[in-house]
């Protein structure tokens, strides 16, 4: 998820809330003082009222008036009734406009010049529901207006704001420790970022300098050892070819070549290890899994028949996987090779593909040689290198690999969607 | 005898290793090539540019300059020359540039002095003309672009592991060739898988009796169980 994106997810709902607070705190506060003025309203009718009524002569008991109801009682019904303000809302339906109106309304009693009297003065009332239609619709409207302002500012403005960032970013990720693509600095005016740049320049100075003396270490070291190597097995070839040396003789000679060529091979599985662990393997191919697997299992198909070993292979095709296209030779290779050297005379391998995983199951006599139970990668004797090299590489590409044991038998299994 | 060795074969061995370029070049004077070794880049600069080859062999890692830099003077020099790299380093990326650069072949060290010998010849059937391609020995003859062997006029059905089992022998008549360097050639399988080499038995022994019935003499031989021997007079 982009930055803005979470920044909007984060911003806009906070914002609608405290809109919404802010709009029901002003909703409560207008309606509060509506009341207040329509009673005030009222008091002063009700001082005009009086003034009336002082001044009243007429006979009627009772007296028309634009904005009150004025009844005139009797002593003894006034001595019974309630002498102090009464303040409240009522529904008065109005024969003309032919509709109910809200009204505030007073009620009090007066005596005056003999005459006691029972009042209703009233002001017709603001409607409750259309203060809070109308505050609504400025809530959302307000709303509406700051997600797009908030949008504008995050895809013009802070996206401006940020572009030494991303670039910083986008710099970083061509970075490629094998040289084919260094970190290139981002200037910026911001002074976090400033930083932020010279400290990555930095780091990625000292890690080129580091893998460069590492990569010209290995590769001396390979040299300075491989050379010799070949040094006694091209002697021992030439020995071998010496027709007085007895079969011991000739034995020896061939065990000390096949030692040679171990500890070549060991020199080079280490050092290819190693520049897995180094990410020397950055360029990612989009890979037909199920026909590389196809191919190598044909190619060692009469290995295979040589060793007695029956094959059985049930390959779903087309599943792809985004792999270093070397590295999925290798795994491939590592895997079989395993099958096959730690198979039993007349034995079997299992080989299935799915586009969820691939499963890898030989006969073995080395089960129970597990280091311990439940672990990821369980190391089993004589898997040696080879089960290393596939546990790099899986690792390389975030893949689960894990080793399941059977009845003598095992299974490699490795998860196709990087965990 | 091999028609290729009919015509002097020269070979440039560039190697700063003494003791190895002493062993290759001794290995090669026995199977009849001319050679000339040099330890250094500046030396077979020299070479390059005074002698003609047919085959170079080259050292990547030299003291004073890298055997890739050598492939582009002997390409402008002489086309039709072999080049065969022999390196230490076994990356895919290595070989790729010294293949690019114009290199017929790589070689990891430390590898099989008669893997070079086959190479070798390898390099040399393609470099010469067609007319050349044969390889003879006594009654068997091998053609291997065609992938055909005859005994005397007979064509032998082969498979194609017997084939190249039949011509790796041939490059290296009269000399032991192992179970191992067998196997590594023809399936270029690793010392890890050496614990049993029964297939390489059964196949020998399909081969001879293949050869035998089409009326060739018995030329391979066992050699104590360690290896084969395909034997000439």
């Amino acid at each position: 998820m982009r930055l803005v994106v979470k920044e909007l997810i984060f911003n806009l709902p906070a914002i609608i809330v405290v809109v919404a607070l802010g709009g029901g705190i002003f909703y409560q506060s207008i309606e509060s003082v509506l009341e207040t003025n329509e009673d005030e309203v009222l008091k002063i009718r009700k001082q005009y009222i009086i003034d009336l009524l002082d001044n009243y002569k007429g006979e009627s008991p009772f007296i028309e008036h634009a904005f009150a109801d004025i009844y005139e009682i009797e002593e003894e019904e006034a001595l019974h009734l309630p002498v102090t303000d009464v303040f409240s809302d009522t529904v008065i339906n109005n024969p003309k406009l032919d509709e109910s109106i809200l009204y505030r309304q007073l009620r009090f009693q007066y005596s005056t010049n003999g005459r006691n009297y029972m009042v209703w003065a009233r002001t017709a009332e603001v409607d409750n529901d259309e203060v809070l239609q109308s505050v609504i619709t400025t809530i959302v409207i307000t709303c509406l207006l700051m997600a797009v302002v908030i949008l504008f500012l995050n895809f013009y403005f802070f996206r401006k704001i940020w572009m030494p960032f991303h670039r910083i970013l986008a710099n970083l990720t061509r970075f490629n420790l094998d040289g084919s693509s260094e970190y290139v600095s981002a200037p910026s005016s911001v002074k976090e970022f400033q930083m932020l740049d010279a400290t990555l320049r930095e780091i990625t100075s000292r890690l080129q300098s580091e893998y460069d003396e590492l990569k010209d270490f290995t590769s001396y070291l390979t040299h300075e050892l491989q050379t010799p190597l070949a040094v006694v097995s091209g002697k021992i070839d030439l020995l071998i070819q010496d027709k007085s040396l007895s079969e011991d003789q000739l034995r020896s000679l061939v065990a000390i070549r096949n030692t040679i060529q171990g500890i070549s091979e060991f020199e080079k599985t280490l050092i290819f290890l190693k520049r897995i662990e180094l990410g020397q393997f950055n360029q990612m191919g989009h890979i037909d899994f199920s026909a590389t697997l196809t191919s190598k299992l044909e190619q060692t198909e009469e290995l295979i028949k040589l060793k007695k070993i029956s094959l059985k292979a049930e390959i779903v095709p087309d599943v792809m996987l985004d792999i270093h296209p070397q590295l999925i030779d290798t795994l491939l290779n590592n895997i079989i090779s395993n099958s096959i050297r730690h198979n039993i005379r007349n034995g079997f391998i299992e080989v299935k593909l799915t586009p969820r995983e691939l499963k890898v199951t030989n006969s073995t006599r080395e089960v129970g040689e597990l280091s311990h139970e439940g672990a990821d990668f369980i190391s089993i004797k004589g898997l040696g290198v080879g089960a290393s090299i596939i546990k790099a590489i899986c690792n390389r590409h975030q893949l689960n690999f894990k080793v399941v044991q059977e009845d003598n038998a095992y299974s490699l299994v490795i998860g196709l969607h990087p965990g | 005898m091999s028609k290729v060795e009919m015509k002097e074969v020269r070979v440039l061995l560039v190697e700063d290793e003494y003791q190895l370029l002493k062993a290759i070049r001794t290995f090669l004077e026995e199977e009849k090539y001319v050679v000339v070794a040099v330890e250094t880049y500046r030396s077979a600069q020299q070479e390059i540019k005074n002698e003609n080859y047919d085959v170079c062999l080259i050292d990547i890692n030299l003291p004073d300059g890298s055997g890739n830099s050598l492939i582009n003077l002997i390409k402008s020099k002489q086309q039709k020359t072999g080049i065969i790299i022999i390196s230490s380093h076994n990356m895919t990326e290595d070989k790729v540039q010294s293949l690019d650069l114009g290199a017929d072949d790589y070689l990891t060290k430390p590898f099989d002095l008669h893997e070079l010998n086959a190479r070798i010849r390898s390099v040399l059937r393609r470099k010469l003309g067609d007319s050349r391609h044969q390889v003879v020995s006594e009654s068997i003859s091998v053609y291997p672009n065609e992938f055909k062997a005859f005994v005397h006029d007979v064509e032998l059905e082969l498979t194609k592991k017997e084939f190249e089992m039949l011509l790796y022998l041939m490059s290296n008549k009269n000399r032991l060739i192992t179970k191992e360097s067998l196997a590594a050639h023809l399936w270029g399988i690793s010392i890890e898988f050496s614990d049993n080499y029964d297939y390489i038995y059964t196949h020998v022994k399909n081969l001879r009796k293949k050869l035998m019935n089409a009326g060739a003499t018995d030329n391979i031989k066992n050699v104590h169980g360690i290896g084969y021997r395909f034997e000439v007079a």
